[in-house]
């Protein structure tokens, strides 16, 4: 056994000396983004949705306690949100060092680490360490990935380290990984169930693996139902998002019935308005449109397309937020497929093309286009380009005196850019949410105050003020803490 | 001239996702590949002029071809003027896809 482990580790390091330069790039980027999101979080730039509800729900499971979330609903379940069993696992870092900090480092690690099926399958396939090395770079550099990081916590920025690995295992066949990846990506998020769904239909009708594809469809099926009919409706006052869509219709069957009777109508609901095919567009660009042409990519991420974009959600169809982080897998495993399919019909057609020209090519066109997109869509990694990229001191050092008088196990409303400071408690909402029960009222005018505006801000700290039920417990800078008092 | 404007072609088709790069030029919006493209265009040109070529300017509208090019750009400026939103669709019609 021991010496099984030494074999692993022992063949685990050649192969970091042998590609020391894809090691250096994994620890680059985690050391960028391990920066920008602790920044981001001292700066008080994360938010009660989602890193409070997460970071709630987290520390209430590592106290043996269910994740009735109060910052996203009050007392809602929030499996009722999204089918995530994923979050135990995170559970023993709080047993560690109970922090939210731990939660924004470990996403980061998980999604930088997710980069390491796909240059395992390149180099495995092209054997084109450049182009290996350029892939992995753009896949790092992807938008959706940088937004997704940008933007809090969630699962499913976390589950691309899971379904990346999954689509590694069902690349090379490995059985065990594969299943052991399969359960994960399961319990990541009920989306990922459709994926699997679809990767089921695909090992059936291409692969022609009928009794796994028939088994995966069917256990993906039954996870994605289970949570429709049985979980969600059972814990969340509003229906599943999934239900939302733009396709008329009160119900499943007259929507399913609209689809087939006006077959053109729903492409229009599905391309337009522009900004999602704007949308699409950057998404394909990244990977130069050729996941377009792998059936692998085209048949797995047909329901996060569709879930999307048919979406009444308008926040879903731009490219910011998480939105746009779990097709990342895909899109570059299709990259990679897409090439492959490539090579193969030019070979039955007996054209003869320079590999090595055309990976520098495709190379060199993704490393631009990364930078280009980095930059231009104003992405995560270009506020180290950013002049006021710095940390007011005094204004977290006023907070951090206020968080301190705040009894640890005492209800409060905060704004939502402190909640996710204040969520290792059974209470706590983001203002004005809870005001009626709460013991403590958190209110500032240094901070982002949403759903309010500056001046509405300020108006509600005037409001508070005046309210008989509570006092002025202490003022620091802008920042100020009221006490209730009947 | 040929050869070099031959290459330039080459460059440009090859550039073709590189309509992504935004940058201005003298504070016009453009992008990398609009650059590449007016750049092709004016090589074109200077070889007409150097070489008295008339003829490839003639060649444009007689070559069966290219027909389908001139489709492409017919229905693309039509398509300008009837939308409801001229600068938007502008943008796009110049593959500017965002925040044009």
């Amino acid at each position: 056994m021991l010496t099984n482990l030494k074999d692993k580790l022992l063949s685990i390091c050649r192969w970091m000396n042998e590609n020391k330069l894809f090691v250096f790039m994994i620890t680059v980027f985690c050391l960028l983004y391990g920066f920008l999101v602790l920044y981001r979080h001292s700066n008080f730039q994360t938010h009660a949705n989602d890193l409070g509800i997460y970071d709630q729900a987290i520390w209430l499971y590592s106290k043996f306690k269910l994740p009735f979330s109060t910052v996203r609903q009050p007392n809602m379940m929030l499996l009722g949100d999204h089918f995530h069993p994923i979050l135990l696992l995170f559970v023993p870092l709080y047993w560690i060092w109970a922090d939210v900090r731990m939660l924004l480092i470990s996403q980061v690690i998980l999604v930088v680490f997710s980069v390491i099926p796909l240059y395992l399958i390149t180099e495995d396939r092209f054997k084109n360490r450049f182009f290996s090395l350029s892939l992995a770079f753009a896949y790092l550099t992807f938008f959706g990935l940088q937004n997704a990081l940008n933007f809090d916590f969630h699962v499913a920025t976390v589950s691309v380290f899971f379904l990346s690995w999954l689509l590694y295992f069902y690349n090379c066949d490995k059985s065990r990984g594969f299943w052991i990846f399969l359960f994960l990506t399961l319990i990541c998020k009920e989306d990922m169930a459709l994926v699997c769904l679809m990767l089921g239909l695909y090992d059936f009708f291409i692969k022609r693996n009928y009794v796994r594809g028939l088994f995966i469809f069917l256990i993906s099926g039954l996870i994605f139902m289970l949570f429709i009919k049985v979980i969600s409706p059972l814990y969340s006052p509003t229906p599943a998002t999934y239900i939302q869509t733009v396709i008329p219709g009160n119900s499943l069957s007259e929507q399913i019935q609209y689809i087939f009777m006006h077959p053109l109508q729903l492409g229009e609901l599905f391309f337009t308005p522009i900004s999602k095919t704007q949308t699409m567009n950057l998404l394909l660009i990244s990977f130069l449109y050729l996941p377009l042409f792998s059936p692998f990519f085209l048949f797995l991420s047909l329901p996060l397309f569709l879930e999307r974009f048919l979406s009444i959600h308008e926040l879903r169809w731009g490219i910011g937020f998480h939105y746009s982080a779990n097709i990342a897998p895909l899109l570059s495993l299709g990259l990679v497929y897409g090439i492959n399919n490539i090579f193969d019909y030019l070979r039955k057609k007996g054209i003869r093309i320079s590999k090595k020209q055309f990976f520098s090519y495709i190379s060199i066109m993704i490393i631009i286009i990364s930078f280009g997109i980095t930059f231009s869509e104003k992405t995560f990694l270009g506020w180290f380009g950013n002049k006021n990229f710095k940390i007011d001191q005094d204004r977290q050092q006023n907070i951090a005196e206020i968080i301190k008088i705040v009894p640890k196990d005492a209800s409060l409303t905060a704004p939502s850019a402190l909640v996710s400071h204040l969520s290792h408690r059974e209470e706590i909402y983001f203002y004005p949410y809870g005001l009626d029960v709460v013991q403590y009222v958190l209110v500032s005018k240094e901070m982002e105050a949403y759903p309010y505006t500056e001046t509405e801000s300020i108006k509600e700290i005037e409001k508070m003020n005046l309210n008989p039920d509570f006092k002025l417990r202490l003022q620091k800078g802008e920042t100020y803490l009221f006490q209730r008092i009947n | 001239m040929s050869k070099f404007l031959n290459y330039v072609i080459y460059v440009t088709i090859f550039s073709l996702p590189l309509y992504i790069i935004r940058g201005q030029v003298l504070g016009i919006p453009f992008t990398f590949l609009e650059v590449l493209i007016l750049l092709t265009f004016g090589f074109w040109l200077v070889k007409v002029v150097v070489e008295k070529d008339f003829k490839s300017i003639k060649d444009l509208f007689t070559d069966k071809r290219l027909i389908s090019v001139w489709l492409f750009l017919i229905a693309g400026i039509i398509s300008v003027f009837v939308s409801p939103f001229f600068f938007l669709s502008f943008c796009l019609a110049r593959s500017r896809s965002r925040n044009s």
